[in-house]
């Protein structure tokens, strides 16, 4: 982490960690992940200089989806998942993210717990429903102005039946009182 | 609907309702370390990839850019031009 702080924050690039340790953040239960995710604001910057810095610390990179996902690995420290942010709305909820200390000496960004849920609804894997699920029975007040925007700006997906899907069989199991409480 | 898988629904609901009403919330972590240190032990291997170098989260990470792809192409489609 402290290596892609300084790759990242002194260029100048805003991220947030996002993913099942950003989930891990909102839910009562935690779970475990083979990797960390990383949201990133590349802002004008160049992804190759990225790569550069954290080469010369040590850590192996792959693109794996063009523009769009960096798979960063070490030997010791582990594996990221570094996301660039393609649209407003990701690079919105970089900037929104909250700031939260790790240590005494490093502290980083979280994404929001409505961007969590808002970026699982897109995946829309089983496993992606079950953790938007999860994250709605420990904190089902989470802002639902700003998910409504987004959810009107992405018609498309259906985002809002998505949610409204889960929370409903979440209540029918006796996992949360209501739908769509706050 | 058969009786029999009738009544193994019902067996499951009554089951998912017992365990939820008897679920203990793990409080709170004081930091974001403890968290992490949380995930450690659960399993020493946590965030330490996976043997398969296309393994992990990646389906989900791609289902997710499909997704997105979709949603930018058809919002480009809308625009007037």
């Amino acid at each position: 982490m402290r290596d892609l702080a300084d790759a990242l924050d002194g260029r100048g690039i805003d991220w947030a960690v996002a993913g099942a340790v950003a989930a891990n953040n909102y839910r009562d239960e935690t779970r475990t992940t083979t990797d960390l995710d990383v949201m990133l604001a590349l802002a004008g910057n160049d992804l190759a200089e990225v790569e550069d810095a954290l080469h010369q610390c040590g850590w192996i990179t792959t693109a794996v989806a063009e523009d769009f996902l960096l798979r960063v690995e070490h030997a010791v420290a582990g594996r990221l998942d570094l996301m660039v942010s393609g649209t407003d709305y990701e690079t919105g909820a970089i900037a929104r993210a909250h700031k939260v200390g790790y240590d005494e000496h490093l502290a980083f960004k979280v994404l929001a717990v409505e961007d969590v849920v808002i970026l699982k609804l897109i995946a829309d894997r089983l496993r992606d429903g079950a953790d938007v699920e999860s994250i709605l029975v420990a904190r089902p007040d989470f802002d639902r102005e700003y998910m409504e925007r987004w959810f009107e700006e992405f018609g498309d997906l259906n985002l809002r039946e998505r949610l409204r899907r889960i929370e409903t069989n979440a209540m029918e199991r006796g996992l949360l009182r209501k739908v769509g409480c706050r | 609907m058969t009786d029999r898988q009738q009544r193994a629904i019902a067996h499951f609901e009554r089951l998912g309702r017992a365990l939820a009403e008897t679920h203990v919330p793990e409080p709170p972590p004081g930091s974001f370390r403890e968290l992490v240190d949380r995930m450690c032990a659960l399993d020493p291997n946590c965030g330490m990839g996976t043997e398969d170098p296309l393994g992990g989260d990646l389906a989900s990470h791609l289902a997710y850019l499909r997704n997105r792809k979709t949603l930018m192409d058809r919002r480009q489609d809308h625009s007037p031009s």
